[in-house]
């Protein structure tokens, strides 16, 4: 964990156990962390876990009470925020608003003493590049949402830090531009190949945009990852119920076969999940089902899922149509209401309020839970 | 004392741990002392000019006038003096009159005033607040000079009441009276009454007599249980500001009252100013100090009774 | 407006707000009235102050610009002006700064003894600095005025000036930080050019108290006259003509400050 400099494989940011508190309140509490040159990261949770704390002792702006942070390698802990190579698009902005735009995306170069036609030249570029160029002139103060989020991007890009945090920099934009931006954001980190840290409680933005997710909950980092396998193969419920909707219940084991647990109840209705060596008949498991992988067919029709599948009965207590999915809400004999999310099609239709159906998803698509908030160990 | 801190206990052995700690104090100290800095000069005018110069007006009241000049000494008989005077007891009896009364009708136009500045005529407000504040910085010498040419007996009012044959003879008791003294001060004392209201009612919603008109107040009843508790604030400076300047007032009873038409203001100037007995003017000071200190004090707890 | 009928005009002339219109009117009669007589006898030809009017003239202007102890008296006001002006800003900026940064306690202290001037008549303090002076031997002078000007405009520039900085936003100075501004250079480009208005309306502000300025320039300005004290002694005179021509000025003056000052904190507001 001592990296000095010069040695092949310097992260861009690492965190040693890093603390932070605020007066009796644990901000941030003991977080380790590399993220590697040219990653797209996001910190992902719920506000007041600490995810903008952490952002501001990256930026400089708070310093740990405990904990080193290393910035290619180089000890930063201490260093103010105008002598790191880290700049920051924050949340609202913060445009000098008394100044044009060029201005605005200059004053980091004129700090830096670059020559003036020098600081002209990379202006425009970097306007052009986050899509606002031939608005220089313009005051900071008379632009739309979506430009001011341009012009604070191109203020702190054009610095060409090492690390560019990113503080819920959508939050302020309406849906419709917000889902533009994401994309936009994304492509100009890809040809830039910039370090981004990108700190957000939108679940659907960290996945779509980061090459890696850490999730964080009251101060601590639950678990770091692709966005595929935070989402698949989520650690702890918290995780899994804060990134992306959940149905998880608790079973108690009937049988097991082989590294199969089965929990059956009444006739017919069994459920089957992946269960390890020491799982017994008579334990309780926890386990979670994510919507999408539940299918839900009229109990007349036969489901070929065969024995490995769980298949419970029920009864359609309500059908939300949601524009491109469609969710139902089916009361089960064996576990109460099960949530099930499907693509809305001419099969979908079928399905009505009142109707017995069968609930059924493979073995795969159940994953055991442990508690809400436990760590698990999230070294990378 | 890092490791009470951490929870965990120590991580690994850091010799830095310790200076971080150190670094941080003295950031903080020195941002702390900055501070202080930037807020001597100021304090330090303040307390020469201002505190020290009440301090030595106290002082001062305790003087002995000898060949009248004021001596150190430390003797009550200045204030023996200036309050067995049966002039001074009247005069301040028929001030405080005058200020309650004035008081009362400042308050009655300010409160409407500021209500239809900020509610009414929202859209022109910035307008009508600035022609306020031009009336407040009209000219104090100027303004009471102008009521003469107004109230004179060839002044405005009565050549145009003359002139429509309402009247034959002019008017006598329009200038050099108490009326007039009345006159000139509300008028002079409307904009200190609107300001602090108006600042206080910038708070207050328009959306929350909307919301009261949509439960069924009528306009007054909205504007009297819901604009001046919010504003209260305000209505409270307003009287404070009205009343205290009233208290000092002295020039325009002598410019514009009759030879009676006197406050105890006058009383104090004529001692700084004629008669140069300054120990007892600074008595005569130090009393009307006091006594306003009581009336503040009684009028805002009467308020703060009326508003609960 | 296609024949509405006349129920809907009558309720919407109820609903415009007439009452309130004529209050304001007669408030602002009564306000301004003393004002415009005042303008309009400083262009009448006749001395008497005497109504309907006798002719229309500028002589008393002509009298006043040509009268030196007049002049020397505009000159010493300008110069009190700029004098408190210069004297508040600097220390009413300072002040503001440094309170944001001291605790609670000590903030609340600040601001309710700043706040000192306001409570007592300024006969009383005028009387408090004359005595003051006598006891440390100033003599009096339009620059002891000067400096009692400056006392009771501070508070005003103080406020103003916090206020503004109250609603400045700190997160620009995180991000010219953040840009590698060191906190002088983000003083120097970021606050001050947005606090600029606010202070320099502040300013303007103490520039009018002190043109206006009566009680304390009487009690401690001595034989420099500023314009109120050679209105007062023309006054005492009896009727002089002049001293609707300077009141004119000064008006023209002092509102021209007030002017300036309430444009510029109003900008600074938004």
């Amino acid at each position: 964990m001592t990296d000095g400099p010069g040695q092949p494989f310097q992260p861009a940011i690492l965190l040693e156990g890093v603390t932070k508190r605020f007066g009796s309140v644990v901000a941030v509490d003991n977080v380790t962390l590399a993220v590697e040159e040219g990653e797209f990261f996001s910190l992902l949770g719920p506000s007041g876990c600490g995810k903008t704390t952490l952002l501001r002792m990256l930026a400089g702006f708070e310093t740990p009470d405990d904990g080193s942070v290393y910035l290619r390698g180089e000890d930063v802990t201490l260093v103010q925020p105008n002598k790191r190579a880290t700049n920051m698009v924050f949340q609202n902005y913060e445009l000098f608003p008394h100044m044009t735009v060029f201005n605005n995306v200059a004053y980091g170069l004129k700090l830096k003493k670059v020559p003036k036609d020098e600081i002209g030249q990379r202006v425009n570029e970097m306007l052009e590049v986050v899509g606002v160029g031939g608005l220089g002139a313009r005051a900071a103060d008379q632009l739309s949402g979506g430009q001011q989020q341009r012009v604070a991007l191109a203020r702190a890009l054009i610095n060409r830090p090492a690390v560019l945090l990113l503080d819920e920099p959508l939050s302020a934009l309406d849906v419709k531009l917000r889902k533009r931006m994401q994309l936009e954001l994304k492509s100009i980190q890809h040809s830039l190949g910039t370090t981004f840290v990108y700190v957000t409680h939108d679940q659907e933005e960290a996945l779509l945009m980061s090459d890696r997710v850490g999730i964080m909950n009251h101060g601590r980092l639950l678990q770091i990852g692709a966005p595929r396998s935070i989402y698949e193969q989520p650690r702890n419920e918290f995780v899994a119920d804060f990134v992306g909707t959940l149905n998880d219940f608790a079973i108690t084991v009937t049988r097991t076969e082989g590294d199969l647990a089965v929990a059956e109840h009444g006739d017919g209705d069994r459920i089957v999940v992946m269960a390890g060596d020491d799982c017994r008949a008579g334990h309780t498991l926890r386990i979670a089902v994510r919507p999408e992988r539940i299918l839900v067919t009229p109990s007349d029709e036969e489901t070929d899922s065969g024995q490995s599948a769980s298949s419970l009965s029920g009864r359609v207590e309500d059908v939300i149509y949601m524009g491109p999915i469609t969710q139902y809400l089916v009361d089960t004999r064996m576990l109460g209401r099960v949530v099930s999310q499907r693509m809305s099609n001419e099969e979908a239709t079928l399905i009505t309020p009142g109707l017995e159906v069968a609930v059924t998803w493979a073995v795969d698509a159940a994953f055991p839970l442990s508690d809400r908030d436990s760590v698990d160990n999230p070294t990378t | 004392m890092t490791e009470s801190l951490s929870r965990r206990g120590p991580r690994r052995k850091r010799s830095r741990r310790g200076t971080s700690g150190e670094v941080l104090v003295a950031i903080d100290r020195r941002r702390k002392v900055a501070a202080w800095l930037q807020l001597l000069p100021g304090s330090a005018y303040f307390t020469l000019l201002f505190l020290v110069p009440l301090a030595g007006l106290a002082a001062m009241s305790f003087f002995r006038l000898v060949d009248f000049d004021p001596v150190p000494a430390f003797v009550l008989s200045n204030y023996a003096e200036v309050l067995t005077t049966s002039i001074h007891v009247r005069l301040g009896l028929r001030t405080i009159q005058v200020a309650g009364i004035l008081t009362v009708i400042v308050l009655l136009v300010s409160f409407p005033c500021a209500y239809v500045l900020n509610f009414v005529f929202r859209a022109k407000r910035q307008l009508l607040y600035f022609l306020i504040l031009v009336s407040l910085f009209g000219g104090y010498i100027v303004r009471i000079y102008a009521w003469r040419s107004i109230l004179g007996r060839q002044g405005v009012i009565n050549q145009t009441l003359i002139g429509m044959g309402i009247i034959e003879e002019p008017i006598r008791y329009l200038l050099n009276s108490m009326f007039a003294v009345g006159a000139s001060l509300v008028n002079f004392l409307i904009p200190l009454g609107v300001l602090p209201i108006y600042a206080a009612m910038q708070n207050v919603s328009p959306h929350v007599i909307e919301a009261a008109r949509d439960l069924g107040a009528s306009r007054i009843r909205a504007a009297r249980q819901i604009v001046l508790p919010l504003s209260m604030r305000g209505v409270r400076a307003a009287t404070a500001f009205v009343f205290i300047a009233t208290l000092g007032e002295w020039v325009t009873p002598r410019l514009l009252g009759g030879t009676k038409d006197l406050l105890i203001g006058n009383r104090i100037e004529f001692y700084f100013g004629q008669s140069l007995e300054w120990p007892q003017g600074a008595a005569l000071a130090m009393t009307l100090m006091v006594a306003m200190g009581v009336f503040a004090y009684i009028i805002i707890s009467l308020m703060k009774r009326l508003t609960r | 407006m296609t024949a509405p009928g006349w129920r809907r005009t009558l309720v919407r002339l109820r609903r415009r707000p007439l009452g309130s219109a004529a209050f304001m009117v007669l408030v602002f009669v009564f306000l301004f009235a003393p004002l415009v007589v005042m303008v309009a006898f400083s262009f009448n030809s006749s001395p008497r102050l005497s109504f309907p009017f006798a002719g229309v003239s500028i002589r008393w202007y002509q009298e006043i610009f040509t009268d030196t102890l007049v002049l020397r008296a505009f000159r010493r006001s300008i110069q009190a002006a700029v004098v408190t002006a210069g004297i508040t800003g600097v220390l009413g900026l300072l002040a503001a700064l440094g309170i944001l940064k001291v605790a609670a306690r000590w903030r609340t202290v600040f601001l309710t003894t700043a706040l000192g001037p306001l409570a007592i008549p300024g006969l009383l303090y005028a009387i408090g600095l004359a005595v003051f002076y006598r006891q440390i031997g100033v003599g009096r002078s339009i620059w002891s005025a000067n400096l009692g000007h400056a006392l009771i405009a501070l508070p005003f520039v103080f406020l103003i000036i916090g206020a503004s900085l109250e609603r400045f936003r700190f997160g620009l100075l995180e991000a010219a930080q953040d840009l590698g501004a060191t906190r002088w250079y983000a003083f120097r480009t970021v606050t001050l050019p947005l606090i600029l208005p606010a202070v320099i309306g502040a300013m303007l502000l103490a520039a009018a108290i002190s043109v206006d300025d009566f009680v304390i320039a009487f009690f401690t300005a001595g034989q420099d006259k500023t314009l109120p004290l050679v209105m007062y002694g023309r006054v005492l005179k009896g009727i002089d003509p002049t001293l609707n021509a300077i009141g004119t000025v000064m008006l023209i003056l002092t509102t021209s400050l007030a002017f300036m000052a309430a444009s510029r904190t109003t900008i600074g507001e938004r």
